[in-house]
């Protein structure tokens, strides 16, 4: 179910507001999501609302310099990113949702970053592209 | 068992080398450690050993500004600091050892959202402290038959 959220990094510089669906969290295992602790929330562009923080964000890149992985200068967070499997999606860090219970967030899909190349085709055929 | 292990940020300019029991891996849900995602592998000084990286560390306190949260820099990664519960201690995020298997770890739950009924009293004694510590998280986990 679609619904309205806000969140932020943990100094408050960095604030979003989001639609998205809690349902299609996601978890994976490659080398910077394992560091980040990251759960994935995918949303489109218009579902997502920089509120604050433009200038606060550090952007990292590595490898194929497709992702963007932004965090807050200031205290660390990464909120949310532009993750290279869908560089035209917005990944939001579920645990950055205001008052979010961790414990309560189950993954309902497990991407095997490790072997990433393979994870992206096998999804690409599941989702029918 | 304690182990040497070694690991780091992502970008590689922050490494250290840890004496750590994964055994011992503690998961918090207080405010920061829920963004952080942090699994936590509190040790003493004389059990890690910064191998580099010192000034790509950025430092973010607050509240009781105990805590020094260090983060690399340049990549953001989280890959130990100096916690409020134990500021003579480094707590090393287990997330960022090197060739970690993220499914063999068993965290043990700290409920940081109550902080003082968990951790103790504010800061006395070192060896005062240590017991109240102790006895903190005791009853910690009585409480919930953990």
């Amino acid at each position: 179910m679609i619904e309205t959220y806000e969140g932020g990094c943990h100094c408050g510089r960095v604030r979003f507001r989001i639609r998205a669906d809690l349902s299609r969290l996601s978890e994976c295992n490659c080398s910077i999501c394992t560091k980040k602790g990251i759960l994935h929330l995918p949303v489109l562009p218009k579902d997502f609302e920089l509120l604050a923080g433009k200038d606060e964000l550090t952007t990292y890149q590595f490898n194929t310099n497709i992702a963007r992985h932004t965090f807050c200068r200031h205290c660390g967070i990464h909120s949310f990113y532009v993750p290279r499997s869908d560089p035209d999606k917005i990944s939001v860090n579920a645990r950055c949702l205001d008052a979010v219970n961790a414990a309560t967030l189950q993954p309902s899909r497990h991407f095997n970053g490790r072997n990433w190349e393979e994870a992206y085709a096998a999804r690409r055929e599941a989702e029918g592209a | 068992m304690i182990e040497t292990r070694e690991g780091g940020c992502h970008c590689g300019r922050v490494r250290f080398r840890v004496r750590v029991d994964l055994a011992e891996v503690l998961e918090c849900n207080c405010s920061i450690c829920t963004k952080k995602g942090i699994l936590h592998l509190i040790v003493p000084p004389d059990q890690f050993e910064l191998l580099r990286g010192r000034d790509a560390l950025t430092t973010y306190q607050f509240n009781t500004n105990t805590a020094k949260h260090t983060f690399c820099g340049h990549c953001g990664m989280h890959p130990f600091y100096v916690p409020r519960s134990h500021p003579d201690h480094v707590d090393v995020n287990a997330r960022c050892l090197d060739g970690i298997d993220m499914t063999a770890l068993r965290p043990r739950m700290v409920d940081g959202r109550d902080w003082e009924a968990t951790w103790g009293a504010p800061r006395c004694g070192d060896e005062l402290r240590e017991q109240m510590l102790v006895g903190g998280m005791r009853r910690f986990v009585d409480d919930r038959n953990l």
